[in-house]
């Protein structure tokens, strides 16, 4: 998955409010393809063919687990604190909304047309590609951080057009020129995955901050 | 082979070393003559042609604009007649350690301003400012400002990047690294504007 974010985005396309004549919005469920994982982006492992892959795979996986069972001890959804951001944040921007659920475990924006027993001028897709807590690569001066992942459209309800599209990533773990990227809050930063799991009340409240953010960066692009 | 990838590493890890410098922060212009209205005829603007990337560097040499917001820097574009749906992007991008804090003023054949994208529509695209608007019918010119509000502040941007070291004599390993950089807000820098026709995207 994160070797698929480096190698392409989606195409970026500017919202005009003035124009759209957009007032309430339907938000769908997020789509979350994949729980919350711990992603070392780059490790020596890399280098050692199938050998290096199958030990690279086993630690991925115990830290998975261990953040995971984390994130479930603090009831902690990074989808329903991204959701809930992301409503509160396009109130406070002069839209009505609505949330309308669907499916959360798919990997791309839906295909099928949209609809609402509310009326609704527009919906707004979004996919949670990925969430978690990232590390640029091994070491101290490459700290765990949390990582988020959002591809993000708005399509009108009348003729299901596309009004906007754009990709939100916090703590890119790669330099991306198309996508917005935010850069993590210093706040939240672990030395060591130890240490992270060692501090859970801390990195729950640092994907916190990264749903909130991402959430505010959405609501800039529909502004 | 051992000596190729030596160098390769060597150039690697040189790149990563030498920062570039770039210009002071201008974080005043109280020593310009700003005028009350950006020039937008003669040789200080800039035609933009579809499908291409102007880049334009701003600074004491670029005109001084003030406005109802404070003295700005500035550099005016013109746009062509617009039939079809078109947008733009600008991106401010860094030069060592300043960033232009960029703002965006969209005008008609008259001069008059229609529509003002302020400094907090623009978002981090990798280490660069930027944003993208569509353009309606009635635009003619562009102007990209400093935004007199917010230099001065400093800005990090934290990101992942490639850090190639060797395992063996043989074997070398990208075991990655962060970076932050930070850079001062300032009226003087670097833009890049592009315009574009709206893509289609169907769903």
């Amino acid at each position: 998955m994160t070797l698929a974010l480096t190698a392409c985005g989606v195409q970026q396309l500017p919202y005009d409010r003035s124009t759209a004549g957009i007032q309430t919005i339907g938000v769908v469920t997020p789509g979350q393809p994949q729980e919350a994982g711990a992603y070392l982006v780059r490790s020596v492992g890399q280098a050692f063919g199938l050998v290096g892959a199958l030990i690279d795979a086993g630690m991925t996986d115990k830290r998975n687990t261990q953040l995971r069972a984390l994130l479930r001890q603090r009831d902690f959804s990074t989808l329903a604190s991204f959701q809930e951001n992301l409503v509160k944040t396009l109130e406070s921007g002069g839209y009505t909304l609505t949330t309308i659920p669907s499916t959360n475990e798919r990997g791309d924006f839906l295909n099928a047309p949209l609809s609402s027993a509310t009326p609704v001028d527009a919906y707004l897709d979004t996919v949670m590609l990925l969430h978690g807590y990232c590390a640029a690569g091994i070491g101290s001066s490459s700290p765990w951080r949390p990582c988020l992942a959002v591809r993000t459209r708005l399509i009108r309800a009348r003729d299901q057009a596309v009004l906007m599209q754009n990709e939100v990533l916090y703590n890119p773990a790669f330099s991306r020129n198309s996508a917005v990227t935010i850069s993590p809050d210093p706040a939240y930063q672990f030395p060591d995955f130890n240490d992270l799991v060692a501090n859970p009340d801390q990195a729950t409240r640092g994907l916190s901050t990264a749903t909130e953010q991402t959430a505010k960066a959405i609501a800039t692009l529909l502004r | 082979m051992l000596i190729l990838r030596s160098a390769a590493l060597s150039v690697a890890l040189g790149m990563s070393a030498c920062a570039e410098q770039g210009p002071t922060p201008v974080v005043t212009l109280e020593d310009r003559q700003c005028v009350g209205d950006a020039e937008l005829v003669g040789g200080s603007i800039t035609p933009l042609v579809m499908g291409s990337t102007v880049e334009a560097v701003v600074d004491s040499t670029k005109g001084c604009w003030r406005s109802a917001v404070g003295s700005s820097s500035y550099v005016a574009f013109r746009l062509p007649d617009i039939t079809t749906p078109l947008i733009i992007k600008v991106r401010s991008e860094p030069v060592g350690g300043t960033l232009l804090v960029p703002r965006l003023v969209v005008l008609n054949a008259r001069g008059e301003a229609l529509r003002d994208v302020p400094r907090d529509a623009f978002l981090f695209h990798g280490s660069a400012l930027a944003v993208a608007i569509r353009l309606q019918s009635d635009d003619r010119y562009l102007v990209v400002a400093s935004d007199p509000a917010a230099v001065r502040q400093q800005v990090s941007y934290t990101s992942g990047g490639n850090l190639i070291v060797p395992i063996t004599p043989l074997h070398f390993a990208n075991i990655g690294r962060e970076t932050t950089a930070t850079y001062t807000l300032a009226h003087n820098g670097k833009v890049r504007v592009t315009l574009e026709a709206l893509p289609t995207i169907s769903r």
